[in-house]
């Protein structure tokens, strides 16, 4: 555009002449842009920069000298179009060759553009779609000029380069397009509510946010250019424990005037893009509201754990004392029944066994309640030795068939043979499982009667099935009847006794041993109780 | 010939009361000791046939005496039953001593052990 500033041929060459200036200057100057970019300045060593140079500078040199050579320009003359002098210009050789080079210099910069886009497309949308207009505009000008397609001879692509230097500043101030690196870095950096210190690599305080002066108590004046030590004085400890840390992600508490902090530590290496360390930076965020939190939790978790052990000991306690004048009262029945102080007669003899009776049941219950406390408690601690399944089937059975025979209604057992003959687990617990189940099935059982059986259940597990032909439980109840002191229906309480807390045992113990309780049960045609155990045969080390 | 001797440590008057009442119906000289002092005492210098311990006892705890008991050989004949109202302690000391006895099982079997250890033939 400069050849209109003169009218005639010297001139016009003259100002053509200059205008190389940027149209070799501003490919390279794009070049340059693209690498910074793309992160890849590191990559243009002196080496590779003075070979980017030869064309350009070999080109500047023939378009001054070209009336010597002619090989930018082979002729020039002036041309009329329209009442406007034009220079009509015939290229040369080295014309071309500047223009290849150009083209050249214009896909690697777009190619570098274009790969950096691709990667922050994502955030940067809108910036790149500017961009983009902006990196093909000097195509588009350069091309037309080229082909000859206007009808006046004029280069288009120092055009072309406007818009793209218009695009980015639009890009610049409209759609923040170098937001990308320092100034997020920067707005970041200064609106963090973390305290962040940057030092060099000789501990040196180079750089530190507001959130850190606010910490510090001190401005950045103060701050920057001291030794940490100077400034942390009363964190030796931390500085030594940290003084060649060169990464480091942990939780430190710092006592800041009487009152402990919490805070997470973080350490990151700063380093040069060519991979050399010039520093660190340490973040620091404050955690102490987290940690109270945390604090609370655990004290009332401590709590809750003391509650539930001084109600275990409580328990504990209690049962004991109930028991003690239970086993008198039951002594003392045992030696009226004895012939010690003489026969009884029928009447006395029923009412001695009547005490016996319910003698026995409030100290079964108590047995439950302790057992439920401690259950509840995690007191619980199972045993694990080898144990016969068929003893344990032996046992139940000889204990309850004098209620079943009472009752007049059957108490069979089965023991699958595909068993093992010897399992490991708690076998008192056991029993007391199956003892449990089957007496709360003898006591739901009028007719019939109730079926014990043991059974593999593949080769994880073994099962044991406490099925009768009782009064069922009805569905909504089948959940319910597993959580303490519930019964299907609160007259059962009353009608049949008990404190409500056997299946519960039942249940909790069978989760403490890895196993499940299952229940199958109609109205009228009885109830199937399931319990599965994990099958063990050897013993823990 | 001098009676058997049945030492009874209970802390609880009624329960020791009727271990005695028991144990002199089986033909025992029976002593009643209500605190585990007292019973770790008796132990130095009594040679009894028989102990009852209830493991619950204040100050000395059953189980000290039981170490004790068990450490000496003088006791090598004495038959001991340890008395208790709590489940959890018949699982510990399960294969530990030669009975354990729950208080609220009555004293039927009580009976028929004290009544063994006289005469082993009937």
């Amino acid at each position: 555009m400069l050849e209109f500033l003169g009218a005639d041929i010297p001139t016009k060459l003259f100002w053509a002449k200059i205008q190389y200036f940027g149209i070799i200057g501003l490919p390279l100057s794009y070049l340059w842009f693209a690498l910074e970019f793309s992160d890849r300045r590191a990559r243009l060593t002196r080496a590779r920069l003075a070979g980017l140079l030869i064309v350009p500078a070999v080109t500047l040199l023939l378009v001054f000298s070209n009336e010597f050579h002619r090989q930018i320009w082979t002729e020039w003359n002036l041309e009329s179009i329209g009442g406007t002098l034009f220079l009509n210009l015939e290229h040369g050789i080295a014309f071309w060759v500047n223009t290849v080079y150009t083209y050249l210099l214009l896909v690697v910069s777009t190619v570098l553009i274009s790969g950096a886009v691709m990667r922050r497309a994502k955030l940067y949308r809108r910036q790149i779609t500017v961009i983009l207009l902006g990196i093909f505009a000097p195509w588009i000008g350069n091309a037309i000029s080229n082909l000859g397609l206007l009808p006046v001879p004029i280069d288009l692509t120092p055009f072309g380069f406007t818009i793209t230097g218009i695009a980015i500043v639009w890009g610049i101030f409209r759609h923040s397009f170098l937001d990308i690196a320092p100034i997020a870095y920067e707005t970041v950096f200064e609106s963090m509510s973390d305290p962040v210190f940057v030092l060099d690599t000789q501990n040196v305080i180079v750089d530190i946010n507001p959130a850190g002066q606010k910490v510090l108590n001190q401005t950045a004046d103060q701050i920057v250019g001291k030794h940490v030590r100077e400034v942390l004085e009363g964190q030796a400890d931390l500085l030594d424990r940290f003084r060649n840390t060169m990464s480091a992600r942990e939780e430190i508490a710092i006592d800041e005037n009487s009152q402990v902090h919490f805070y997470e530590l973080s350490i990151s290496l700063l380093m040069k893009r060519q991979g050399k360390t010039i520093g660190r930076a340490i973040v620091l965020h404050d955690i102490s509201d987290r940690k109270q939190a945390e604090a609370a939790m655990a004290d009332a978790r401590d709590q809750a754990i003391q509650a539930s052990q001084m109600k275990s000991q409580f328990l504990a306690r209690m049962s004991h004392e109930l028991r003690t004048p239970l086993g008198v009262i039951r002594g003392y029945a045992d030696v009226l029944n004895e012939p010690a102080y003489g026969t009884l007669t029928e009447p006395q003899a029923k009412a001695v066994r009547e005490i016996i009776d319910s003698n026995q049941r409030v100290s079964d219950m108590v047995s439950e309640l302790l057992d439920e406390a401690r259950l509840a408690a995690g007191a619980v601690q199972l045993e694990s030795r080898l144990f016969t399944p068929a003893s344990i089937l032996e046992d139940v059975e000889t204990k309850l068939s004098i209620l079943t025979q009472k009752k007049g209604i059957s108490l069979t057992t089965e023991l699958d043979p595909e068993l093992p003959v010897q399992l490991v687990g708690d076998p008192t617990r056991i029993n007391q499982m199956v003892t449990n189940l089957t007496s709360n099935s003898i006591k739901f059982t009028k007719q019939g009667g109730v079926h014990i059986k043991f059974y593999p259940n593949g080769k994880e597990q073994w099962a044991i099935d406490i099925k009768d032909t009782g009064t069922g439980i009805p569905k909504a109840a089948h959940q319910s009847i597993f959580e303490p002191f519930r019964q299907a229906d609160n007259t059962i309480t009353r009608k049949y006794g008990g404190t409500g807390l056997g299946l519960s045992i039942v249940k909790q113990l069978t989760e403490l041993m890895g196993g499940e309780i299952t229940l199958k049960s109609k109205l009228g045609s009885g109830t199937t109780f399931t319990i599965i155990l994990p099958l063990n045969t050897e013993l823990p080390e | 010939m001098s009676l058997p001797l049945a030492l009874i440590f209970e802390d609880d008057p009624k329960l020791a009361e009727l271990y005695n009442m028991v144990l002199k119906q089986c033909q025992y000289e029976t002593q009643v000791i209500g605190s585990g002092k007292e019973a770790q005492k008796s132990l130095q210098t009594l040679s009894p046939d028989l102990i009852l311990l209830d493991i619950h006892l204040p100050y000395v705890s059953g189980l000290e005496i039981l170490k004790q008991f068990q450490a000496d050989k003088r006791f090598k004949d004495t038959l001991l039953i340890v008395m208790t109202a709590d489940l959890y302690t018949v699982k510990d000391l399960d294969g530990i001593v030669d009975h354990i006895l729950l208080k609220t099982h009555g004293i039927t079997k009580l009976r028929e052990l004290a009544t063994a250890r006289i005469n082993p033939d009937r």
